[in-house]
């Protein structure tokens, strides 16, 4: 008995001191020398982690490589309190030169901001817009309600009457809703019909179930607007299983607009099963942010200190041109 | 472990298992990131851990007599709602705060009474407890965030008092009135009492029932005292953000060696508990751990010292 | 479970026994009627199809959980191995398999990882909810850590378990029902099944009796982790798409079910179909609130009282009578959800 409880804590022990080994393989270097002041280590705080987030770390990585910098990235699993606590290491702890955020949320990053200003680190704002930006050093997001509205242009350029069904994103999150209504307002001003709303909290069961229901109980659907390209695939299944899927010029085929230009939308519009989809630019995301960081490093602030770029229409009558300026196309 | 002898009241000093543990792990940590051993950084990590702290308080009382609370995620969302909404309506931090700390604790007698007076499980009735009180959140902010708060009391989460951050000195002044309670009243004695034996605190006269609501109630004022401090960090609050502190919070308490079986245990070892999470999270991010690899290593950090605190206790049960 | 029609005396005579024991299930058909005439496109043969469609990934999960809850044990991790299963699928490995091997390889993943819950339970000691709480993490963060967090897509050969048509009938509904069907017989008609129910009603008594409660329990987390990976593979052929939060939050769900469904959490007392009949009507209250346009906000308060409800109701004609009956004090110290009675 005695031998198996001593085993069983030397296992455990073990087991820890292997974890924390483990971890130190993984130490970020920090090459910053005195001697390269124009060298930056930016720390970058995301809300969590996809594949739209890996695509805009990529893009940020890539613009700080191209100036030398260092990326120290932290992401909080959308918890506000421990984003707030991770910007408050990578402040205080490791003295990063400035902070690259994408807010868990808008209202309650305020704190950080604070905390960035105070400490006199520049304070970059991108993806999701925040309510407190009089504070942030600078700013760039997408245009969410304008890229909804282009989305629903897209739809109302399509021959006859259009009958919808609308899946909407989180509703805690300023960038579905911005989506939302943008798609809304312009389908109200153009003539078509939403018959359907399904409220999808941004996770695919919920689209797909929501999906299902909705056809089944509006036959006449003809249209469906997907604000995010990642639920793609619980809309296609849905159609699918609903005898409905079929591919862009079949008589049978539903109209699909999508948000965002990732990769399985890329995919989706080659294989002519997705219409069309509004290219949020990332790229300019990361090169835009790092250059603010530069400048504000520098001491002067960055102008405009805001920047909100609509996003841009890949079609199926656009693709062979709009491909090489779209994210998900590229890899 | 007992060989030096302690007055009655005192012995909860020699209990703290998880301690050499936490110095392990700082040392461990420093070798590798020598800035965890920063003054800042340390005053960091306990302001940082201050809610998960408070809130880890109530939960202690809660499985010191052998229950469980998993709604205290929501309750942190409702008691800052709550607060954050009031304060804006009367313009009134006082008003809101204890607007925020009477809706906790309204939320933790009702629980306590469903358990008690009707008998039901715990864990089932704070899971119910968990989707009302967060759904009930949600609909009423309607998915909002409330705030901003009034200024006058944001400051709070970054003053500082002889150099040690507000939310810490909050947190150590409720560590240390719970923990005298737990050992130098009769309410403290009987919590552990009944955790310990059911029948027998039964039998020899005590109101089982009554000492077993109490610590809900405690439970859910905790809680909305944690939640009235998120919302003082972060400038306002909603319903979702205290979602994900139900892991932290009964790690805490497991990691620090109070019993799930009841009737072991103490706030002291909570707060150790507290720590070792504290400083195992930041560790990770002065290494630039992936955010899934630090949760696998959290994961396995709890399970490991679980399993050593049951194989220790084996012969106790 | 709409058996009498067999006209079996003894089959009708337990039915109505059992929906005097639940009369929650009684109420849910209730609601199923209320829902259509509320929304007369409830009832239509196709919106049935989809609530089971719906269901199944819960009745598969479900039934996995209730052998774990039948030993008074809890299971946690249940969301988070599915997405490990999942994940596993992403790995360069698993694409150069056939597809059939990969899809088989996820259970078996699932029930690997699924029994180290067990052996900790069972060997170390340490409470049931403390483990899959802590297995949850680890299982997240590995899962994590595979796909780096990328989402990525189900290639059509992976398909079948969601998509399938078999003998007319969608593959999810057809391996639900065998699932349901086959963990009922296994837990009440075979050696298996018993012990577990021995082992929930005491575990020192079934010890004593030299029952090998270690391999019992290791047993029924190694089964919930089976189905976890069975409900995954139909997940993933309805879904053709892993996100990173993939099912997070779904064990509170499975839990939801195994509770609704009358199954004890202290262990010994329950089953299988009465987890089924919680699944139905957890996903009937979804899919009917959905369609009648209710605020999407309010699922969650509804759950919570659907819960306490079950709760409050369970066992209550029996309840009613043994307190006109007997001393009022000594049944209400009965636990409602406790031990079992008989």
């Amino acid at each position: 008995m005695k031998l198996r409880s001593t085993l069983g804590i030397a296992i455990g022990t073990l087991a820890i001191v292997g974890m924390l080994a483990g971890c130190s393989t993984a130490t970020t270097s920090k090459p910053v020398g005195a001697s390269e002041k124009d060298k930056l280590t930016i720390g970058v705080s995301f809300d969590l982690l996809n594949d739209i987030r890996n695509a805009e770390l990529d893009a940020i990585k890539a613009a700080a490589k191209a100036k030398g910098d260092t990326i120290d990235f932290v992401s909080a699993d959308q918890d506000a309190q421990k984003q707030a606590s991770q910007i408050q290491d990578l402040i205080q702890s490791k003295s990063v030169d400035a902070v690259i955020v994408i807010a868990v949320n808008s209202d309650q990053i305020a704190s950080s901001v604070a905390l960035a200003k105070a400490k006199s680190v520049p304070f970059i704002a991108i993806d999701r817009a925040i309510a407190d930006a009089g504070n942030v050093t600078f700013q760039i997001t997408g245009d969410p309600i304008a890229d909804g509205g282009l989305a629903a242009k897209e739809a109302l350029a399509a021959s006859g009457d259009r009958t919808i069904i609308q899946l909407v994103g989180a509703l805690t999150d300023q960038n579905a809703v911005g989506r939302r209504d943008g798609f809304t307002k312009e389908i109200e001003a153009g003539g078509g019909t939403v018959a359907a709303q399904v409220p999808t909290d941004w996770d695919l069961t919920k689209a797909l179930d929501g999906t299902a229901n909705a056809l089944q109980a509006n036959p006449a659907i003809n249209t469906i607007f997907i604000p995010s390209d990642y639920l793609l695939p619980s809309v296609e299944s849905a159609l699918k299983a609903a005898g409905r899927l079929a591919p862009v010029g079949d008589p049978k085929h539903v109209f699909l607009v999508t948000i965002d230009g990732d990769p399985n939308g890329c995919k989706a519009i080659e294989a002519k099963l997705l219409d069309s989809d509004v290219v949020t630019p990332i790229g300019q995301f990361g090169v835009q942010a790092i250059d603010a960081a530069h400048v504000a490093h520098s001491g002067k602030k960055p102008s405009p200190a805001t920047a909100a770029v609509p996003g841009f229409v890949i079609n199926q009558a656009n693709q062979a041109s709009e491909s090489s300026k779209t994210w998900g196309c590229a890899s | 472990m007992k060989r030096v002898s302690l007055p009655t009241g005192m012995k909860w000093l020699t209990e703290l298992t998880m301690l050499p543990v936490l110095l392990l792990l700082i040392l461990a940590f420093a070798v590798f990131a020598p800035n965890i051993l920063n003054p800042v950084n340390i005053s960091n990590v306990l302001s940082q851990s201050a809610v998960v702290a408070i809130a880890a308080i109530g939960a202690t009382f809660v499985i010191l007599t052998g229950g469980i609370d998993l709604s205290v995620g929501s309750t942190i969302s409702a008691g800052g709602v709550t607060a954050a909404a009031v304060m804006g309506w009367t313009g009134s931090v006082a008003l809101g705060i204890l607007a925020g700390l009477v809706v906790g604790a309204l939320a933790g007698l009702v629980i306590g009474v469903l358990i008690t007076r009707l008998n039901l499980v715990p864990f089932v009735v704070t899971l119910a407890g968990l989707f009302a009180i967060g759904g009930t959140t949600l609909l009423l902010s309607n998915g909002a965030t409330i705030g901003p708060i009034p200024p006058s009391i944001t400051g709070f989460g970054i003053a500082l008092v002889a150099g040690i951050p507000a939310p810490v000195i909050l947190a150590v002044v409720l560590f240390a009135v719970m923990q005298l309670l737990l050992t130098w009243t009769t309410w403290g004695r009987r919590v552990i009492l009944v955790g310990a034996n059911r029948e027998a605190a039964r039998v020899s006269g005590i109101n089982v029932r009554g000492v077993e609501t109490s610590v809900y109630v405690v439970a859910g004022l905790f809680s909305a005292i944690a939640g009235v401090l998120m919302t003082i960090n972060l400038y306002g609050a909603n319903a979702t953000m205290g979602s994900s502190q139900l892991l932290n919070v009964i790690g805490a308490v497991v990691l620090g060696g109070t019993s799930l079986f009841g009737g072991r245990g103490s706030v002291v070892r909570t707060a150790i508990g507290v720590l070792v999470l504290g400083f195992l999270a930041n560790g990770m991010n002065l290494l630039g751990l992936e955010s899934y690899d630090q949760q696998a290593v959290t994961g396995a950090v709890i399970l490991a010292a679980a399993c050593i605190d049951a194989i220790l206790h084996r012969r106790r049960r | 479970m709409t058996a009498p029609a067999r006209s079996n005396r003894n089959v009708l005579r337990r039915v109505v026994g059992f929906l005097g024991e639940y009369p929650l299930i009684v109420a849910g058909l209730l609601l199923f009627f209320v829902f259509a005439a509320i929304q007369p496109h409830f009832i239509t043969g196709s919106n049935v199809v989809n609530i089971l469609i719906q269901a199944s990934v819960l009745l598969i999960a479900g039934t996995g959980a209730t052998f774990i809850v039948m030993t008074g044990g809890i299971d946690l991790s249940v969301g988070a191995l599915m997405f490990l299963g999942a994940a596993i699928l992403s790995s360069t490995l698993f694409g150069v398999l056939p597809p059939l091997v990969a899809l088989l390889l996820v259970p078996i993943v699932t029930m690997i990882f699924g029994s180290l819950n067990g052996l900790a339970v069972a060997y170390a000691g340490v409470p049931a909810m403390i483990v899959t709480l802590a297995s949850l993490q680890v299982f997240r963060g590995i899962g994590g850590h595979v796909t780096e967090q990328r989402s990525f897509i189900i290639p059509d050969g992976l398909r079948v378990a969601g998509e399938g048509n078999w003998l007319g009938i969608p593959a999810p509904i057809v391996i639900a029902a065998i699932v349901v069907i086959l963990g009922a017989y296994v837990l009440r008609r075979t050696r298996l099944g018993r012990f577990v129910q021995a082992v929930g009603s005491s575990r020192s008594a079934a010890a004593n009796a030299g029952l090998p409660v270690g391999w019992v329990l290791v047993a029924v987390y190694a089964i919930g982790g089976l189905l976890a990976g069975v409900a995954m593979v139909v997940q993933l052929g309805r879904l053709g798409a892993v996100q990173p939060t993939l099912d997070s939050g779904f064990e509170l769900t499975v839990i939801t079910a195994v509770v609704l469904g009358g199954t004890s959490l202290d262990g010994g007392r329950g089953g299988v179909i009465g987890t089924a009949l919680g699944a139905l009507i957890l996903t009937i209250v979804e899919n009917g609130l959905v369609l009648t346009g209710a605020s999407p906000y309010i699922f969650d308060i509804v759950r919570g009282v659907v819960l306490l409800a079950a709760l409050l109701t369970s066992g209550a004609p029996r309840r009613l009578l043994s307190w006109i009956k007997r001393d009022r004090e000594e049944v209400l110290d009965t636990p409602l959800n406790g031990p079992s009675l008989h």
